[in-house]
């Protein structure tokens, strides 16, 4: 095993391969506040690229409820009790909370996936992971916001959705896709060396001419965002619309396009990027990058399960009203801290906030340029002041791709049209 | 879709599990949504139109616990704060 530096976990950790950084890496940040679970990432995914005989369980993306849900059924559940047995001292994260960008949020002590050794069977594992029975695949978020139909009538739901299965408990929704990780488990654990990163951007794809179907992928991905294809006897996993990334999608006159989740999200709760590596595998600065910005400045953006060890590159802003605990299990130590600062935003991050979705172009760089004060008051008792000021995007090339206010004026559509696209 | 009700004796279902929960989980999550929303631009009815739509489980099942006048007072505080979103059409 070779040691790579981890910097979400702040520390060096066992990898079977040695490090190799892309320059620039795939990356975005869902603002789980946002989420209604409306399924449009969904459904645009598999439009695109599942649709097809053999692809029937496979979601790509995918919204479920938490705590209950998943996809497949308890996947995370099951991942970190492994981890637990693999753990039976406990797991820790110590230090500070700093502007390191090696170790933003102290470090971890406990075994990643990857260091599990002795959980491992057989001898030839090199990850800590367990393969999801047809069942769990089969029906994603069962139980949760589908409403349960009339027996024997098939292909209707219930007429009110009152007829939910209802937990009388918090929840929130968790959009998930692929990490496009910097230490893929799925490329770790293949023994063909069927997955490869690409230099350029860092996605992650399976070679589906070299693989062979050994499902090895689909166990060691902690995300399970890996899936076998019957019908084809091999892998796939979602390929992060890279000719949309490279910007050869049509539509996009060789401008990179966010891929097709991304922009079909209603909620403005997405925003996707390539963020600037530094040699060392951390990101380099990039001030008026708006991920790194929500990432490394105002540091409202968290990785999903930053303790598997695959440094995923999906950050979160977490659910305000969920219970800590159960936050920094899911989001680590760096949870207070985002809440705290998401919930009294600073004049920038308003700002910021407004450029999600307003455009399917990729955003490579911003600026603030500051208006007039048009609020001063309290909410629940906190200060608020509120500045209507405009933010202005650029593309790769440099040039604007839109601007915006963050009292931006807003359209209803009028009722005839109101569902067409 | 699922014909019939989760089955409690079917091990591979957590129905019934306890999770740990603030009392004030569920006012802190209306307050979330309204306050979501009214950043976006929503206006008063239109925030409530969600609240009172069951298929928006999570918003829908506050305003059964909480009542209607305390979201209402609640979308009120928002939009009075972040209501200030012009019309453009």
């Amino acid at each position: 095993m070779a040691r790579v530096h981890n910097w979400h976990l702040g520390r060096e950790m066992a990898f079977p391969y040695e490090a190799a950084y892309p320059e620039r890496q795939f990356a975005f940040v869902f603002n789980i506040n946002r989420c209604i679970a409306c399924q449009s990432c969904t459904m645009a995914c598999k439009s695109t690229w599942t649709f097809s005989k053999g692809q029937e369980h496979m979601w790509w993306a995918n919204v479920e409820t938490k705590p209950y849900g998943g996809y497949p059924m308890f996947w995370d559940a099951k991942i970190l009790q492994l981890l637990d047995r693999a753990n039976p001292d406990g797991t820790s994260w110590t230090g500070p909370l700093t502007d390191d960008r090696r170790g933003p949020w102290g470090r971890f002590s406990g075994r990643t996936i990857f260091e599990a050794e002795r959980m491992l069977t057989p001898d030839s594992a090199r990850v800590l992971g367990y393969l999801p029975t047809d069942e769990e695949w089969n029906s994603p978020n069962i139980y949760e916001d589908n409403p349960v139909g009339t027996r024997g009538v098939p292909g209707e739901y219930h007429k009110t959705g009152e007829a939910l299965p209802e937990h009388k408990t918090w929840f929130f929704y968790l959009a998930r896709i692929c990490n496009h990780c910097q230490y893929p488990a799925c490329l770790a654990a293949c023994p063909r060396k069927a997955i490869y990163k690409r230099p350029e951007d860092g996605i992650v794809l399976i070679d589906q001419a070299e693989c062979r179907g050994y499902r090895k992928c689909v166990e060691a991905c902690p995300y399970k965002k890996s899936m076998y294809r019957g019908n084809t006897r091999v892998s796939e996993k979602c390929i992060a619309c890279y000719p949309r990334v490279e910007g050869k999608d049509p539509e996009s006159k060789g401008v990179p396009l966010e891929t097709r989740c991304m922009t079909a999200c209603i909620g403005q709760i997405r925003m996707q990027g390539l963020v600037k590596l530094n040699p060392d595998g951390t990101w380099a600065e990039d001030r008026q990058h708006p991920l790194y910005y929500l990432v490394h400045v105002a540091k409202v953006a968290l990785p999903l399960y930053p303790q598997f060890g695959t440094e995923p590159n999906g950050y979160y802003i977490p659910p305000r009203w969920v219970p800590r605990p159960y936050l920094r299990q899911m989001f680590g130590p760096g949870v207070d801290q985002a809440i705290e600062r998401y919930e009294n935003p600073d004049r920038e991050l308003l700002a910021v906030l407004q450029l999600f979705r307003r455009s399917n172009r990729m955003i490579f760089g911003y600026e603030v340029v500051e208006g007039p004060k048009t609020y001063e008051g309290t909410l629940r008792g906190r200060k608020v002041t509120l500045f209507n000021d405009t933010v202005i995007a650029y593309g790769r090339d440099g040039k604007e791709l839109f601007r915006t206010t963050v009292e931006e004026p807003i359209h209803v559509r009028g009722s005839k049209h109101a569902n067409s696209i | 879709m699922p014909f019939a009700d989760p089955d409690p004796t079917d091990p591979t279902v957590l129905v019934g599990v306890a999770l740990p929960t603030g009392a004030d989980a569920t006012r802190d999550m209306a307050w979330v949504f309204a306050e979501e929303f009214a950043r976006m631009g929503f206006d008063v009815p239109h925030i409530l139109r969600l609240f009172r739509s069951p298929f928006y489980a999570g918003a829908h099942q506050a305003l059964r616990r909480l009542g209607e006048p305390e979201i209402v007072a609640m979308i009120e505080e928002c939009v009075q704060v972040f209501g200030h979103h012009g019309r453009g059409d």
